[in-house]
């Protein structure tokens, strides 16, 4: 009984010590781009924001950076990896939270809710905010490219959100449509 | 728009030597207010909105082709774009590191993450080109001549 506490008690643990240091993590050295912002529609993710990914937390620019042997220029360069790496992740999941919070409006008012999606589609979110989540506490302690395969299960996780939110879009649309026309 | 895309691509992008040039150049047809592109020869040959669409495609694709660079690669872009410049690249580096005038070569609407991680990637070719000054010269810090980047 103790073992199944400790194992479910960690992950929420982890949760709410991440949304905690959540105030104080939050990018605070990342400033004019994100002024720019709200300029910037978001996109969804398409081909390039996998590429960007496999770029990001890839080792081949580190390995560069290591062969110039210059101590400033690693130290920048981690910096600014593991910038631009936090900033996905919160970028990812500031867009999904908002994607979801849509949904449950809209589930709100559906007369034809399919629970078992439902169902499926919470323990989704809850992966991914706990795969976010690992992300920011990885990234900030050993810089971003050890993280390549987690961040790309990650992306997998939001379009795989994605999918299944348009898919239910798609029938409530079709829904009343036929109600529309009964 | 894929004629004009065409035509864009064949008569103006061909002659310029590097693709940080090209990106340089597509975004200096766009308005700063409006956003919106254009090209004077591209208007006359093709129907303005086609000119248009063909300008702010062509600004993505540089753009996003750029963005996916390695490191290694973008900083022979870099070097390149120095070189082709024809300005004291001492001058170029110190005024693109304080400046960051490459900032407003980035088109409307592309992806957040790239952006970012194509800005940070330029600050990091700039280091590293920095850094390569102060190696061919055996300095510990900067107030310097740039050599020939090219070498």
């Amino acid at each position: 009984m103790i073992e199944i506490l400790v194992f479910a008690g960690i992950p929420v643990l982890l949760l709410v010590l991440l949304s905690m240091l959540g105030a104080t993590w939050n990018l605070d050295e990342d400033s004019s781009d994100d002024r720019m912002d709200h300029l910037r529609r978001p996109s969804p993710a398409g081909p390039e924001t996998a590429a960007c990914i496999q770029r990001i937390f890839s080792s081949e620019d580190r390995d560069f950076v290591e062969k110039q042997h210059s101590p400033r220029l690693r130290q920048v360069y981690r910096a600014e990896r593991t910038r631009v790496a936090l900033y996905w992740v919160e970028r990812a999941a500031s867009d999904v939270a908002q994607i979801m919070r849509d949904h449950r409006l809209g589930a709100r008012e559906s007369q034809n809710l399919e629970v078992a999606r439902e169902v499926g589609l919470a323990l989704r979110y809850a992966e991914f905010r706990i795969l976010c989540g690992m992300l920011v506490l990885l990234i900030r302690l050993f810089g971003p490219h050890a993280l390549k395969d987690m961040a790309t299960y990650t992306l997998d996780v939001s379009q795989s959100i994605g999918r299944v939110l348009q898919a239910t879009a798609a029938s409530r649309i079709q829904a009343a449509g036929n109600l529309g026309g009964a | 728009m894929q004629t004009a895309y065409d035509d864009l691509l064949r008569r103006t992008l061909a002659n310029i030597p590097c693709d940080l040039a090209r990106l340089i150049y597509l975004a200096s047809t766009r308005d700063y207010n409006t956003g919106a592109y254009h090209h004077e020869g591209l208007s006359v040959r093709h129907r303005p909105g086609e000119a248009r669409d063909a300008l702010q495609a062509a600004h993505r694709d540089i753009f996003y082709k750029l963005a996916s660079l390695s490191l290694e690669q973008l900083v022979d872009e870099l070097e390149l774009y120095v070189r082709v410049s024809r300005e004291q690249p001492t001058g170029l580096l110190r005024t693109w590191q304080e400046l960051e005038p490459y900032r407003v070569a980035v088109p409307m609407e592309v992806d957040p993450t790239m952006v970012k991680l194509f800005l940070s990637n330029i600050k990091l070719a700039l280091e590293v080109l920095k850094h390569r000054r102060f190696q061919l010269q055996g300095l510990p810090s900067s107030a310097s001549p740039l050599p020939s980047l090219g070498r």
